[in-house]
């Protein structure tokens, strides 16, 4: 009887056709918005390139000191900057233009214009201040104490390797690929339109195929649970040609774990279906105001969880309210592809796999307890 | 009076959809703000996690120093911690200070001093490693000078508290007015949410072949219907965008003033956007169930793309090429400008081009819907 079931819910899922289509159409659409839109951020704002500064000599001895470090520092490994010479009028424009982050002037003492305040300003302003404060501090030595000039020189520019670093993760580190995470937590829980049919063609009030069902000898939880497995099953081919497209079209790295990345999808698409059937399961209302009801839940939970400004998250986890999203399903589906993508070991996911399993099993059963023994006066 | 009364009870059901979009609106608006342009250089401010271990005065004169000019955020010593930390970053590096360093440093051996983990390969690691070497230089430069260390490290602190005085050039005369800005900002994305998900079910629901049949054949007039359908979509939206704008003076902490006008009249110009997109989807059909789909790649995709959810300054040009074919565009800009958020300066003709290209946008849309409507009634 479950596989007769069965069948025939994999066919009543599949007739919603527009909602099967939205739920394919909508990651590849927005997936391909914000690849477009983050594509280069992280490479252009947050890795690491030299800056690049226009430099203006107008004393040539000290111009001459200048380019000697300058060159030092460009050659190193890693340079922190990559010099331009130039006059003043080109070098404002190019300031304008921002092809530099800066100008330094140099006279006796170096001075700098900026035209935004930035990281990269900082580190100029760090820079020049460093230039001068080594040329006050020889000058000093200079006066103070002539024998000495040449062990403070040599302390102030020697290479020193006073730092050992170290990082913490291997994994996929662009914190713009957790827009990604969080589609997919949205299609996960958009899920919860196709769980809530379940709970409609259940129930004799909200349709004709459920009005049939109830008079129906079978048991009701058996006649649910197909129902719900059925939509399971096509919740989870949703998801799975979702992150194929983001993977592969795309080209997101999800990290080198990708078969439990897709179970992680598939189980995700799972969490969103049941809690769609137990919204649907919840009081006598109509099937438009349980449609908007998860149709709110879900915005309200993927708003939490950062899919319109990852910041929120943030903010989220430092307010007195951080416990929010150690239960909320979108949230807990973006940890669990961010752990697999940043730690080695799988105590995180593990967790964040046991609380998705946990709200699922916590859904259906109340969904089916509130479903069970309903009686209809009229239908 | 019967069409408009109807268009009210049938508005009066989704009350949700407008409750949802103007929560996550409001939401985000008290989560997010939006940094206006500067006139002035301030040196920007990196988030440190710092240990000290080895607890010696000159260990606690260095975090000293460090807290200075950055902020300290404290997280535990515990590696998972620190990389969600470091990814959502509330912290930008992690700076340890290792056992010895007074003994190390006293006999001037700096290798190994500080043991440094971070996430990302960022400007910040390279300014925090610059600051380090450039203490760690200056204070070994004084102990060379002939000084006892503690005597080095405070004259090294004094001396690099000496700032450099940093020109900064803005390029525009624009004065930012934030608490408008971010507001003014986000609107787009509430007021095309809310509009579409209220005012095109709404309509389908009046269009539906057996309602439309039942009003044609009742004793009012076919100019009367369509007029009472607009008036009663016109007070619709303008109730939503007035109510938005009292919100808005709340945010700007006053009435409005100045150029907000205009940004005023910029939102007024994309309402009219709003409510052609929600005509096109109406004449077109587009179900409920999906009506969430359609909205959020719709808000979603132009918040993404046109500036809204990541400033314009961030996107590639290519994709702000493409982002001209999508009215949001323009109203972003036209907003940059009136708030000051960007480097042009307001220029009251380019305002009021990139409201008119959003009435022109409106116009088309509304073009189209008529046009579908036209051959939908041919067949």
């Amino acid at each position: 009887m479950f596989r007769h079931n069965f069948k025939y819910d994999l066919i009543t899922t599949l007739r919603v056709k527009e909602v099967i289509i939205w739920l394919i159409i909508y990651p590849i659409a927005l997936g391909t918005f914000f690849k477009v839109a983050f594509g280069n951020i992280y490479d252009n704002d947050i890795k690491f390139t030299a800056v690049k500064t226009a430099v203006v000599v107008n004393s040539e001895e000290s111009g001459r000191t200048f380019r000697q470090i300058a060159e030092n520092m460009e050659n190193a490994d890693d340079a922190m900057f990559s010099f331009v010479y130039t006059d003043k009028d080109d070098a404002m424009k190019q300031l304008e233009k921002e092809d530099v982050r800066g100008i330094i002037f140099v006279d006796d003492k170096l001075s700098l214009t900026v035209s935004s305040n930035s990281l990269k300003s900082t580190m100029l302003e760090r820079f020049v201040e460093k230039y001068n404060l080594n040329a006050k501090i020889i000058g000093d030595t200079a006066s103070s104490d002539p024998t000495k000039i040449a062990a403070v020189t040599n302390a102030l520019t020697e290479e020193i390797s006073s730092i050992k670093s170290e990082a913490l993760s291997q994994g996929n580190t662009n914190m713009y690929d957790q827009y990604f995470y969080n589609l997919l937590g949205m299609v996960a829980l958009f899920g919860t339109i196709t769980g809530l049919h379940v709970a409609t063609h259940n129930q004799g009030n909200l349709s004709s195929l459920g009005a049939r069902k109830c008079i129906s000898p079978t048991p009701k939880s058996k006649t649910i649970l197909s129902c719900l497995c059925a939509t399971f099953v096509v919740q989870a081919i949703c998801m799975v040609i979702s992150l194929t497209f983001i993977i592969t079209v795309l080209r997101v790295d999800m990290g080198n774990r990708l078969p439990l990345v897709y179970l992680t999808s598939i189980l995700a698409g799972t969490v969103g279906s049941s809690m769609g059937f137990f919204i649907g399961s919840v009081g006598r209302f109509g099937e438009s105001t349980k449609d908007a009801i998860c149709t709110a839940v879900s915005l309200l939970l993927c708003f939490a969880s950062g899919l319109m400004d990852a910041s929120i998250k943030q903010k989220i986890a430092e307010s007195s309210f951080a416990w929010f999203n150690k239960v909320n399903p979108a949230a807990v589906i973006c940890e669990s592809f961010f752990s697999l993508n940043i730690y080695k070991d799988y105590t995180r996911y593990i967790q964040c796999v046991v609380t998705m399993i946990i709200t699922t099993v916590v859904f259906v059963t109340l969904g089916l307890i509130m479903t069970r023994r309903r009686k209809y006066a009229s239908l | 009076m019967q069409v408009f009364k109807l268009f009210f009870k049938i508005a009066k059901t989704k009350w949700l959809a407008t409750l949802v979009f103007l929560g996550i609106f409001l939401l985000i608006l008290n989560f997010t703000n939006i940094g206006g342009g500067s006139t002035s250089f301030t040196t920007s401010k990196m988030a440190l996690t710092v240990y000290d271990h080895d607890k010696t005065e000159a260990s606690k004169k260095l975090c000293e120093y460090l807290k200075k000019d950055n902020e300290i955020v404290d997280v535990e010593d515990d590696k998972d911690k620190l990389i969600d930390a470091l990814y959502i970053t509330s912290t930008n590096y992690v700076i340890t200070i290792n056992e010895g360093y007074a003994d190390r440093l006293a006999k001037g051996e700096t290798e190994g001093l500080f043991s440094t983990r971070y996430l990302h390969d960022s400007y910040t690691n390279k300014l925090a490693d610059s600051t380090l070497d450039t203490y760690v230089s200056t204070v070994k430069a004084y102990m060379a000078g002939g000084m006892e260390m503690s005597k080095a490290i405070d004259a090294a602190e004094e001396a690099l508290s000496i700032k450099t005085e940093v020109n900064f050039e803005t390029f525009s005369d624009n004065t930012a007015n934030t608490k408008a800005a971010s507001f003014f900002n986000y609107l787009p994305y509430a007021l095309l949410s809310i509009i579409v998900s209220v005012l095109c079910p709404v309509i389908v629901a009046m269009n539906k072949k057996e309602v439309g049949f039942r009003t044609k054949c009742s004793s009012i007039k076919v100019s009367s219907i369509s007029l009472q359908t607009i008036a009663a979509s016109g007070i619709f939206v303008l109730v939503i965008w007035l109510f938005l704008m009292v919100i808005g003076v709340g945010k700007n902490g006053g009435m409005y003033s100045g150029n907000i006008w205009y940004g005023v009249l910029n939102s007024a110009a994309f309402t009219l956007v709003c409510v052609a997109i929600a005509m096109l989807f109406s004449e077109l059909g587009v179900k409920e169930n999906v009506l969430a789909f359609v909205t959020q790649v719709l808000g979603l995709g132009m918040a993404f793309l046109c500036g809204m959810f990541v400033p314009q300054e961030m996107l590639s040009s290519g994709v702000l090429t493409a982002a001209r074919f999508l009215p949001a565009y323009w109203y972003v800009r036209a907003n940059d400008m009136i708030c000051g958020l960007s480097s042009d300066t307001f220029k009251l003709s380019t305002v009021m081009i990139c409201i008119g290209i959003q009435v022109l946008f409106a116009a088309a849309i509304f073009a189209v819907s008529l046009i579908v409507k036209k051959n939908k009634k041919a067949l």
